[in-house]
């Protein structure tokens, strides 16, 4: 099989547990073992996870002060400069013209909570890109005009791609394509990313993870909602969608005391390293860093790469 | 959150439907709660309501679904969402696709759980959400179903294919009934490639086995012929188990600690999928072509 050529062969459950493509995901899900995995190329990728209890109130509203907080704090070692604001200003400049694609998915009401958006909207205002430089939409972004992207997506499991974060977010970049992008064509995702107007853009991830949806579809189950209270941010979308992915998982396996892969596999994260060359999925390269509320106090801060680190659930 | 069906499209106002639409089942408000906005989709536009995944619906022999939310001057929200099939069966499946929660006593299968009641009765699957479990809301939720469910005349028995399957380690609430790829692949994913030759024409139950202290998953699938299940016995042996020349029933190691069968018999073909050994694979597949056998 070509790699990426998922639309075309077919790929069966078979080739999950004993083939040698998909192996990330293969492992990720549970369905193989780790251990003599493919061989590494890509290089490696910084994901930080900041976790407040105050991100939301008791009415499970999110707090836009909270937010800022989070975010300044994952900036900064995103960035590696010392203060937010410079590491705003290393990642963005006054004259960008800045799209902030969120996630506003109706059917599973599972959106990016717009006080994170406004959030990310406040931080680049304050490093002197005007109000009507940013734009920050779900449908009709116009990325063709903007000079950066940040992608702003919620998580959930889902029934047709077996997982939604960053990388399915632009799926609505490819207007009126976007139900070839399921299924096996999942596989495809990836182009979106190097259609003209979308290549090289995103300068940023920034995921909300306050209450990722780990259930089944296709409309959710509010029991299913995971109070993580967490942003998930990197400037590698295979590296944050990678580590989405095995948060879900964790998730799932937790809620039912046994082995639930997300179903169908989420082939695109591996493709859209493998293929797209848009960041990696090798657990052993994605580098995670966690701040706050749930994480041990021996983990805080620390560099651990993604296959050894347990316990987000 | 936003309004939870403001953003799916096409409104309307829900007086302007024919009378017998199911919306007419519905109160004109409740307690605290007022009837706002309404909606109807159908095959054609349900990629409006359910954005992403209607095909989860096509799948299905559905053909409509009522939409009609409830609010409080605060601003508190209801979505009480009726959907139609063609078929009972096809109705009770969309519920099955999850049959956790707690029961209650609402339609001829009714579940509950932080704040969504989903019921199936005859030809409606019906879903009431509310924006925030409260009280009050869990009390208007519950009101709202019985007044669906008694606005139901005729129920149903669940399709003849669940019942087959044997109950001797059934995991209860683990029986989903569907009959195309794109749902079995939703739960259990086997290939991008239809190889079973699932379809419109076909009825297929997956289930939960309790083998020793593992899971193992029972697929069992019924065809409108003979000719059609032994097809998809010989694809599943070739493409999943690599065997040949295998008779009427296979086991096979996939995977380090797990064995996948198949069997076929008259219009049927019976899988067991990741049993921890040789043994609890064979033997749950031929407590099933037992069943299978006995039924016809």
């Amino acid at each position: 099989m070509a790699k990426g050529d998922g639309r075309m062969r077919g790929i069966t459950r078979r080739d999950l547990v004993f083939g040698a493509a998909y192996g990330t995901i293969a492992v990720l899900t549970g369905l193989r073992e780790a251990g003599g995995s493919e061989p590494k190329q890509s290089q490696e990728s910084m994901v930080v996870i900041i976790r407040d209890e105050k991100a939301l109130n008791e009415k499970k509203e999110a707090d836009i002060e909270v937010l800022r907080q989070m975010l300044d704090q994952a900036i900064i070692k995103i960035s590696g400069e010392k203060k937010a604001e410079n590491g705003w200003r290393k990642l963005f400049n006054q004259k960008d013209f800045v799209g902030i694609k969120y996630t506003h998915c109706g059917w599973m009401r599972v959106h990016t909570h717009l006080e994170l958006v406004e959030a990310v909207k406040g931080r680049l205002k304050d490093i002197g890109i005007g109000e009507d430089s940013i734009v920050a939409k779900d449908q009709g972004l116009p990325f063709e005009k903007c000079t950066a992207l940040i992608n702003v997506p919620s998580i959930k499991a889902h029934p047709l791609t077996g997982i939604a974060v960053s990388l399915k977010n632009y799926i609505n970049f490819n207007r009126g394509k976007e139900s070839t992008y399921h299924h096996g064509g999942s596989a495809n995702l990836g182009e979106i990313w190097k259609m003209p107007g979308v290549q090289g853009k995103t300068r940023m991830v920034i995921v909300d993870a306050l209450t990722p949806y780990f259930g089944p579809g296709p409309q959710i189950d509010p029991r299913y909602y995971w109070d993580f209270r967490g942003i998930v941010v990197g400037k590698d979308p295979v590296a944050v969608d990678t580590v989405c992915l095995k948060m879900v998982q964790e998730k799932r396996n937790a809620f039912k005391g046994g082995s639930w892969p997300l179903s169908p596999p989420p082939i695109s994260i591996e493709e859209a390293d493998k293929k797209y060359g848009l960041g990696t999925s090798d657990p052993e390269k994605i580098i995670v860093i966690r701040f706050g509320w749930g994480v041990p106090k021996e983990e805080e801060g620390k560099p651990i790469k993604l296959k050894d680190l347990k316990g987000f659930a | 959150m936003g309004s939870l069906i403001a953003t799916c499209g096409i409104w309307a106002i829900a007086t302007a439907y024919a009378f017998n639409s199911p919306l007419d089942w519905l109160p004109s408000h409740l307690g605290i709660w007022e009837k706002g906005k309404a909606a109807v989709y159908d095959r054609g536009n349900i990629f409006d309501f359910v954005d992403g995944a209607g095909e989860i619906y096509l799948a299905y022999d559905f053909q409509k679904v009522y939409v009609q939310e409830y609010e409080t001057g605060s601003g508190s929200r209801i979505a009480v969402e009726i959907y139609e099939t063609l078929s009972p069966g096809d109705a009770y499946g969309l519920l099955s696709i999850d049959l956790t929660g707690e029961p209650v006593r609402i339609g001829t299968i009714g579940l509950y759980g932080s704040g969504l009641l989903r019921f199936w009765k005859w030809r409606y699957y019906v879903r009431i959400l509310a924006e925030r479990e409260t009280s009050e809301s869990k009390s208007a939720i519950m009101e709202l179903g019985r007044r669906i469910s008694d606005s139901i005349k005729e129920e149903a028995p669940i399709p003849k294919i669940v019942q087959i399957m044997p109950s001797y380690g059934l995991v209860k609430n683990s029986t989903c009934y569907f009959h195309k790829l794109v749902v079995l692949n939703s739960l259990f994913f086997i290939s991008q490639k239809n190889i079973l030759g699932l379809s419109e024409r076909t009825e297929a139950v997956l289930a939960d086995y309790r083998v020793g202290k593992r899971v193992a998953k029972a697929l069992l699938v019924s065809y409108p012929n003979t000719k059609e299940p032994y097809k998809a016995y010989r694809s599943f042996t070739r493409e999943i188990l690599k065997a040949r020349d295998t008779g009427r029933r296979c086991v096979r190691r996939v995977g380090p600690k797990s064995f996948y069968g198949a069997g076929v018999h008259g219009r049927y073909l019976f899988l067991v999928l990741e049993a921890p050994t040789r043994s609890a694979c064979l033997g749950l597949l031929m407590r099933i072509y037992s069943r299978v056998r006995s039924s016809r």
